[in-house]
C-alpha cells in the first residue's frame, strides 16, 4: 500500500510527464488499465499523445490513503488549446499503477457541444483552490460515511429538487470548470447576460427550481475520501433531457445530453462548506467504461 | 419487399418518422426486448430524441433495405436518414431498424444536431430525396452483396491508408457528407468562405481518389468497427456504420491536422457501385469522445 505522499507524487509525475509523452516512465503494474473519457485506450493514445503543457500546480485533489487511490484535476495545453485534465490512479498492494482513470474537458471541441459557451476559467484551475486542502479541525472533521451521505445528498436534491435534502452552509461557494456559479455579487456567469439566480446560494437556486432540468445524477463512483481535510470526490454523470415535448418547465438545453462530472465537496461540522467540479458536455446516456467490444464484421448478411 | 403488416421496410421507415414527430413509439410495432441506441448510447425507446421531436421531414435523404430468409423466419432491414425539428432546431437524424417476424427488434440512430462545415443551417439537399441513389441499375451492371462490401471495404482502406489505389471509384463519383458535396466541387458550393480557405476542405475541387493523393486525410488514424448493415444489389447499395477515429494534433507529428483534439466520428456511409465501380457516396456523421463504442 502506497502513502498519501506516495499517491500526491504519482499524480504530480503523470502531469509532469504528460507534455512529453513519458507515459512509460509512470510506475504501472503489467495489463494497467487506461481511460480517457470513459474509454478504454492504450496508455500513450488520446491526450499522451497530443498534450504539448501541464500546469505544475492544480486545482483539486483527494487523495484516500485507505484505498491507495488519489484523483486530481489541473490545467493542460493541447493543440495550443486549454483544456482540464482530471486523473484517478489506483494502486495494487505492491504500490504500482493498475488503473489510469481520466477525464478531458476539452473546450470548443468538435465532440463536446460547449460550441464555444461553455464556461472556464484556466487561470483559477492553474493553481490550488484556497483552502480546500486545509486539516479540518477533529471536532468537526466528517468520517468517511458522512462525507458519502453529504455528496449523496447534494446530488439527491440537485436531481429530485429538493433542497432539504443537500447539507449544505449558506455561504458555501461553487465553482465549475473554474467559475462561480452560486452568491456572485455581479448578477451574471462570465460574458452572459445578468441573471439574478446566479446570486442565490446553492440551496436557494435549487429551491427557485434552477435544477430542474436534471432528471438525474446516476451512475455515481469514485467517493474518495480524506476525513483529515473533510473532502470526498465522487465521479457521475448528470442526466439532461432537454425540451422534452409538453414539459412545462425550462431547460437550457434544446436536444439531450448527459454531463459527467467530477466533484468534490468540503465537508466540516456536518455541512457542505465548498464545493469545486469540472464538467463535460456529452451524448446522451453515455457511460463511463464502455464494455462493447471492437469489431469489423465480414459483410456477411445479418 | 413485404412486412408483417403488409406494407414494406421503406415504408416502416417512413412510419418511424411519423411516429417520432408524433413522440409515439406505440405507433410502430416493437418487440418486447426491442434494442435502442442513440449515437451509440443503449437507452430506453421514449426517451433521447424520441422525448424531444416536434417535427420530421415528408421524405428522406436516402434509404436502403434489405430481407433475409432463415431458420428463424423472415428477417429484414431498413436504414436512411432525414430531417426531423427538435424544439426549435433542425437536427439530420438516421435510422436503422431490424425486423424479426412481424416486430421492430433493432433501432439504430444517429443524430446530427450541430450544423455542418460552420454553417448557420442544415444544407437544404437534406429536405429531399437523392435520386440518383435510388435508381435500379441494370442487371449487367450488378454486383453480388460481397462485391458491394468489397468496394465499400475499398473505399475505407484507401482513405485511412492514404492509398488512392484501394479506392475502386468512378472519376465522376461525388460525395455528399451532411448534405454537403465534397469531392468536385470546384467552387465550395454550400460551404461558408471560412471552410474553403481552410485546410480541412481537403481539396474540393478534386475527385475522390486525387483527394486522397493529396494526403487530405492523413489526420485519420483508422476507421474501424465497420458493420455492412444493409445492402441492396438491385441498387447497387451498401451502408456501412463505422468510426473514423481522429487523434489530433500530434505532439511533434509532422502535418497539422485540421481536428485539433481527439475524436471518433461516427459515420454512416452509402455506396452506389455499377459496374464494378463506385458512383455515388452520401454520408452523415457527427463528432464523439475518442475511441467510443457504437453501442452494439
Amino acid at each position: 500500500m502506497v502513502s498519501r505522499a506516495d499517491l500526491a507524487s504519482y499524480a504530480d509525475r503523470y502531469f509532469g510527464l504528460l507534455p512529453s509523452g513519458g507515459h512509460a516512465q509512470l510506475p504501472t503494474a503489467p495489463g494497467v488499465v487506461f481511460t480517457e473519457n470513459g474509454q478504454v485506450l492504450r496508455l500513450g493514445q488520446g491526450l499522451w499523445a497530443t498534450a504539448t503543457g501541464a500546469a505544475g500546480t492544480r486545482a483539486a485533489t483527494v487523495a484516500d490513503g485507505d484505498r491507495g487511490e488519489i484523483a486530481t484535476w489541473g490545467m493542460v495545453t493541447e493543440a495550443g488549446r486549454d483544456a482540464i485534465l482530471g486523473v484517478h490512479l489506483k494502486t495494487g498492494d505492491d504500490g504500482l499503477i493498475t488503473e489510469i482513470e481520466t477525464f478531458v474537458v476539452r473546450m470548443n471541441d468538435m465532440s463536446s457541444t460547449f460550441g464555444g459557451s461553455g464556461l472556464l476559467d484556466p487561470a483559477r484551475l492553474a493553481r490550488p483552490t484556497p483552502g480546500l486542502l486545509d486539516l479540518v479541525h477533529e471536532a468537526e472533521r466528517p468520517g468517511a460515511d458522512e462525507l458519502r451521505r453529504a455528496a449523496d445528498g447534494y446530488l439527491d436534491g440537485v436531481s429530485s429538487g429538493d433542497a432539504d435534502l443537500i447539507p449544505v452552509a449558506g455561504d458555501c461557494l461553487r465553482f465549475e470548470n473554474g467559475v462561480q456559479t452560486v452568491l456572485r455579487t455581479d448578477g451574471a456567469l462570465p460574458g452572459r447576460e445578468p441573471n439574478p439566480v446566479t446570486m442565490m446560494d446553492v440551496a436557494q437556486q435549487v429551491r427557485e427550481g434552477v435544477t430542474r432540468h436534471i432528471a438525474a445524477a446516476r451512475d455515481r463512483g469514485m467517493y474518495l475520501t480524506d476525513p483529515s481535510r473533510g473532502l470526498v470526490m465522487v465521479r457521475f454523470f448528470f442526466d439532461h433531457p432537454g425540451r422534452v415535448r409538453g414539459w412545462q418547465g425550462r431547460s437550457p438545453f434544446t436536444g439531450p445530453n448527459s454531463m459527467p462530472a467530477w466533484e468534490v465537496f468540503k465537508v466540516r461540522g456536518g455541512l457542505i462548506r465548498h464545493i469545486e467540479a469540472i464538467i463535460a458536455w456529452f451524448p446522451y446516456g453515455y457511460r463511463w467504461h464502455a464494455d462493447e467490444t471492437h469489431a469489423d464484421d465480414t459483410g456477411e448478411r445479418w | 419487399m413485404i412486412t408483417a403488416r403488409g406494407g414494406t421496410l421503406d415504408g416502416l421507415l417512413d412510419e418511424y418518422y411519423t411516429a417520432l414527430a408524433a413522440g409515439d413509439p406505440a405507433r410502430l410495432p416493437l418487440a418486447a426486448g426491442v434494442t435502442f441506441t442513440e449515437n451509440g448510447q443503449r437507452l430506453a425507446v421514449g426517451t433521447g430524441l424520441w422525448a424531444t421531436a416536434t417535427g420530421a421531414a415528408d421524405s428522406r435523404v436516402v434509404s436502403v433495405s434489405e430481407e433475409a430468409y432463415g431458420p428463424g423466419g423472415t428477417a429484414g432491414q431498413v436504414a436512411g436518414w432525414g430531417m426531423v425539428t427538435e424544439g426549435d432546431e433542425d437536427a439530420l437524424l438516421g435510422v436503422r431498424l431490424k425486423t424479426t417476424g412481424k416486430a421492430v427488434s433493432e433501432i439504430e440512430t444517429l443524430v446530427v444536431r450541430r450544423k455542418p462545415f460552420g454553417r448557420d443551417t442544415f444544407p437544404p439537399s437534406l429536405y429531399e430525396p437523392s435520386p440518383r441513389m435510388l435508381e435500379v441499375i441494370e442487371p449487367a451492371d450488378r454486383g453480388t452483396r460481397e462485391d458491394l462490401v468489397k468496394a465499400a471495404n475499398g473505399y475505407l482502406d484507401g482513405v485511412s491508408r492514404d492509398d488512392a489505389d484501394l479506392i475502386p471509384a468512378a472519376d465522376d463519383c461525388p460525395r455528399v457528407e451532411n448534405g454537403l458535396q465534397t469531392v468536385l466541387n470546384p467552387d465550395g458550393a454550400g460551404f461558408p468562405e471560412e471552410f474553403v480557405s481552410s485546410s480541412s476542405s481537403g481539396g474540393l475541387a478534386l475527385g475522390v481518389r486525387a483527394q486522397i493523393r493529396t494526403l487530405a486525410f492523413r489526420y485519420i488514424e483508422d476507421i474501424r468497427d465497420r458493420r455492412f448493415v444493409v445492402a441492396d444489389t438491385s441498387r447497387g447499395l451498401v451502408l456501412v456504420r463505422c468510426f473514423f477515429d481522429h487523434p489530433g494534433q500530434l505532439r511533434g507529428g509532422d502535418f497539422d491536422s485540421p481536428i485539433a483534439t481527439p475524436n471518433s466520428m461516427l459515420i454512416w456511409e452509402m455506396f452506389k457501385v455499377a459496374g464494378g465501380l463506385i458512383r455515388r457516396i452520401e454520408a452523415i456523421g457527427a463528432a464523439f469522445p475518442y475511441g467510443m463504442r457504437a453501442g452494439w
